[in-house]
């Protein structure tokens, strides 16, 4: 039998890290959602992911401190962003080499499509 | 630098101002010094005429003949003068009482005499020789050419000054369209100028309004678009909230379409652009229009000289330029009106559309303004003023033009050009 995937969602929009969460939780993952990107660096820091959702532009840690905070503690998963704007922060996204992006408004099917490659 | 107002008038006046003062500066310094060799010559004139005046009062004084030792032969004399005291005290007194006494003595004693010698021996004792024939012809000689010179001269003077003033006044009138053609060209290019750094600015600003709202609505339409997955599953598939369901995702998708033509207005052209046919991507635009808004008494009159208009763009931009516009004259008519939509090709180059409505229109003053971002008349929750500057903007980046005619009361013309696919 196969174990849960796991997966951490990190956005400070509270209703999204919500939904997001519950919509993966009912289709069968194990997830865990924060609203505190500092908060999601110690979960990094203790918990195992497979995968990790994150928001970019965040206060006052941003997404791309948190992917980088990853890829430092030899982070094996993989990386979904989501974002409302990923011009300002694509020359940094191109570094990181991150395994999808998704424009906001994206639909909660299509994320799961990209979830369920990981599998 | 930016030139004032002020400064761009007084700068040509003043350019105009010191080369009509240096013209003329010029001209007077040039006659002043011609009067000054007229005088000189006038002076001359002067001398010349006295000293014959000189050489006529001896003359008719009296002529005294001297042999070639100088001793006085005779004396023609003129009773008149020879009778002032003063002709003789000024010569010699020898001479005088010489010729005092060979008047009273001898009269007149004319005798033959080599050549006409006039010696003035004067009173201090110094002598004077005088060759009364030679002076008189040279001196006559000489006044002549003086007078022939200055003839001459003022010829000259008179000749120099016409063709300086030609020169000057063709010189004047190119350096004056030179001046005034500079000042205009300066004039029309600081406008181009200012125009293309005004358009930057808001360009400038316009992007990062555009980042900052995207981001703001972005996330909001992600709530929605998700709360709606969530429910939608909780209707059954023919249930009737279904349809509301799906209006609500399309609703979002159009507010996501309206910030991504916003974002890519803002950021610059588009990565690719196509052979378009344009009266299909009008017809798209009047039917998302009629999803869009309520049409309520407008009549839509369509008139597509043939379907086969081709123009190079991109489709999703193009749609949304011609939206805008036809959601601006929708607008223009609350209580409804004529909207007619031509499209033809008007000449080899290019197309033309036109948007004609029969709405409120637009006071001349303002039509400048309408397709500025943000500029809005409507008072309605939501307009932002965005609609024209877009379809502007997007119309531009194909190589086309929007232009507006209107008429407070008598409606607007919205007329679109872009260049023929070739």
């Amino acid at each position: 039998m196969s174990e849960k995937q796991s997966v951490l969602v990190v956005d400070d929009e509270n209703l999204i890290v919500y939904s997001v969460s519950e919509y993966l939780a009912e289709r069968g993952f194990a997830v865990k959602a924060t609203t505190s990107p500092e908060e999601a660096l110690s979960m990094i820091e203790n918990e195992r992911f497979d995968v990790v959702i994150t928001d970019l532009r965040m206060i006052p840690v941003s997404g791309t401190e948190i992917i980088k905070h990853l890829r430092r503690s030899g982070f094996e998963g993989k990386i979904i962003v989501i974002s409302a704007y990923f011009e300002e922060y694509e020359k940094e996204l191109r570094e990181l080499k991150v395994d999808a992006l998704l424009d906001k408004p994206f639909n909660l099917s299509r994320l799961l499509e990209v979830i369920s490659t990981y599998r | 630098m930016r030139l004032s107002e002020t400064s761009k008038i007084v700068f040509p006046i003043l350019l105009i101002a010191l080369f009509v003062f240096s013209t003329f500066a010029w001209v007077y310094h040039f006659q002043s010094y011609q009067m000054g060799r007229t005088i000189e010559a006038e002076r001359l004139l002067d001398e010349i005429s006295e000293g014959m005046q000189e050489i006529n009062w001896t003359i008719q004084s009296g002529i005294l003949t001297h042999d070639e030792r100088y001793a006085v032969q005779s004396a023609r004399h003129s009773l008149r003068v020879f009778e002032r005291l003063a002709f003789l005290e000024k010569l010699h007194p020898a001479d005088a009482a010489a010729i005092r006494s060979m008047y009273l003595d001898h009269y007149v004693k004319i005798v033959s005499i080599n050549s006409l010698f006039l010696e003035n021996r004067l009173e201090e004792g110094s002598a004077r020789l005088v060759d009364l024939e030679k002076s008189y012809s040279r001196m006559n000689a000489e006044m002549q050419r003086v007078i022939d010179l200055q003839t001459d001269h003022y010829r000259k003077v008179v000749r120099n000054i016409n063709a300086f003033m030609a020169v000057t006044s063709v010189i004047f009138t190119v350096l004056l369209t030179l001046i005034a053609g500079l000042f205009m060209r300066y004039s029309r290019k600081r406008k181009e100028a200012e125009k293309a750094l005004v358009e930057s600015e808001k360009m400038a600003s316009l992007g990062t309004l555009s980042a900052g709202v995207a981001h703001e609505i972005r996330n909001p339409l992600t709530i929605i678009l998700h709360g709606v997955e969530h429910l939608e599953g909780s209707f059954s598939s023919d249930s009737s909230r279904q349809d509301i369901v799906k209006g609500i995702k399309q609703a979002v998708l159009r507010a996501e379409g309206i910030i991504k033509g916003l974002l890519s207005f803002a950021q610059g052209p588009s990565a690719g652009s196509e052979k378009l046919n344009v009266p299909s991507v009008l017809d798209q635009a009047l039917l998302i229009l009629g999803q869009q808004i309520d049409l309520g008494n407008i009549c839509i009159e369509k008139e597509f000289l043939t379907d086969a208009l081709d123009a190079p763009g991109d489709r999703v931009h193009l749609r949304q330029a011609f939206l805008n516009i036809l959601v601006n004259a929708v607008e223009a008519m609350p209580g409804g009106g004529i909207l007619k939509v031509f499209c033809g090709q008007t000449n080899t180059d290019s197309l033309s559309i036109t948007f004609t409505d029969t709405g409120e229109g637009i006071p001349e003053s303002e039509i400048g303004n309408v397709s500025d971002p943000f500029y809005t008349t409507k008072q309605k929750f939501g307009n932002i003023g965005l609609g024209l500057s877009v379809a502007r903007g997007i119309i531009e980046r194909y190589g086309g033009t929007l232009k507006i005619v209107s008429a407070p009361g008598k409606g607007t013309r919205t007329t679109v050009t872009l260049p023929v696919s070739g």
